[in-house]
């Protein structure tokens, strides 16, 4: 594994705020991130996860219509059991209940803003490390099993 | 104040109950909303694919009743597009039947006496993939069902293996399907089998006079009116209606022409 094969992965920005996803993608970016998208609308979720099939992706918790929790639970219905795309939950919302509720939901990290950009960055290369280890144990392992319950 | 801590899995354990909760509620109110508003076949293609995003199928139609066969009003994914006309049998056709659930596809439901007459089938060839023959890991077949009369049938098909749905998520899907037949019906632009079966089989007791005579009662017509319009005598109008009354065991002559009504006889005598 070099540094390559994670800064070559592919990351999706979830937010509202379109001022936050620019913050993080030039975070991404300084690093050598050169595959990233992003949306400001929540319910185009699913339809990105299809398209782009992300490694990794960057949730805000607080937007309308669709908030962070309800993608977590749609992002769960739509993964397969044995597959590993970590979600990591950056939020301003600093109560226990919220982080208590997102890792509960699914969430794989939760950072609270504002956050150290290098922190963070450290947390998205561990995450994006461990998918790339899963895809390798995947690639190994050819068995197809049934998927679990809808997915979940 | 200090109460003990909560078990990580049983936190874990309710939030996720409560997030599933709100999920399904949140489909059966965006479907709400839907058919709320416009109607037609885009809000029927809209809720398929709210119903598809909320089960996680790859792909889906919805299927209206239209003379002994099945035309796909919305599809989405590898199937079927819309248009698409074929006779209603095997699977689909059971489906239809009001007590198909209890052939293959009750699931163990926790409401005492709740009837579920979907049919969950396993690796089978289904009618609905492209292309076509193919065989499907998981297809689940919704008869849309309202008012005591089967509309159609909401299908969602996944090519990979499954295992068996949420019992809540197919309740949530039954009452999906419910919405939909209730829009169908509004729309008037389907008359379900069963509706048409009915009427038939209403009717089938009655000589042809007799059905003339009893389209024009709605109108509220004399027995010398109706002779008038039909060519014959008053008296053999009245017999005509006494008839009418006995056969269909009905009290007089206004509940003749309630049903009249309800079997869709509009006041000038011809069927909608």
């Amino acid at each position: 594994m070099n540094a390559n094969d994670i800064l070559s992965m592919r990351i999706l920005i979830v937010d509202d705020q379109p001022g936050n996803i620019q913050v993080l993608e030039q975070m991404l970016a300084r690093e050598g991130f050169d595959n990233v998208v992003s949306t400001v609308d929540p319910r185009r979720v699913l339809d990105l996860v299809t398209a782009f099939d992300p490694d990794l992706v960057l949730l805000d918790l607080t937007m309308p219509g669709l908030d962070g929790y309800d993608v977590l639970e749609q992002l769960k219905r739509h993964t397969p059991p044995d597959e590993f795309r970590p979600v990591m939950v950056l939020t301003a919302d600093v109560t226990q209940e919220a982080r208590r509720r997102a890792l509960a939901l699914g969430a794989k990290d939760f950072l609270t803003k504002p956050f150290d950009l290098v922190e963070a960055t450290l947390r998205i290369c561990n995450l994006l490390e461990t998918r790339l280890l899963y895809q390798r144990l995947r690639a190994l392992a050819k068995v197809e099993m049934p998927l679990g319950a809808w997915y979940r | 104040m200090t109460d003990a801590p909560p078990s990580a899995r049983a936190l874990r354990e309710r939030y996720r109950s409560d997030q599933s909760n709100s999920a399904r509620l949140r489909v059966l109110c965006d479907a709400g909303r839907v058919l709320a508003g416009a109607g037609g076949d885009d809000a029927m293609a809209a809720v398929l694919g709210l119903a598809l995003e909320f089960s996680a199928f790859e792909a889906g139609a919805l299927l209206l009743c239209e003379a002994d066969a099945l035309r796909i009003r919305a599809s989405r994914g590898p199937v079927l597009p819309a248009g698409a006309r074929f006779t209603a049998d095997g699977a689909l056709a059971a489906v239809l039947k009001p007590d198909a659930g209890r052939i293959t596809g009750r699931i163990a439901d926790h409401l005492a006496g709740h009837t579920s007459s979907h049919l969950v089938r396993r690796n089978v060839v289904s009618r609905l993939p492209l292309p076509a023959g193919g065989v499907v890991g998981m297809e689940i077949l919704l008869p849309l069902t309202a008012r005591g009369a089967t509309a159609g049938v909401l299908a969602l098909v996944s090519r990979k293996a499954l295992a068996d749905p949420d019992p809540s998520d197919l309740q949530t899907l039954e009452t999906l399907c419910t919405m939909l037949a209730m829009a169908a019906h509004d729309g008037a632009a389907i008359r379900p089998v069963q509706a048409a079966r009915r009427i038939e089989q209403v009717l089938a007791p009655l000589t042809a006079r007799e059905r003339e005579v009893l389209a024009l009662l709605p109108q509220g017509l004399t027995n010398a009116d109706i002779g008038r319009k039909l060519g014959i005598a008053t008296g053999t109008v009245k017999v005509h209606v006494e008839r009418i009354i006995h056969k269909l065991a009905l009290g007089d002559r206004t509940q003749a022409a309630a049903l009249a009504v309800e079997l869709g006889f509009v006041g000038s005598g011809i069927k909608p």
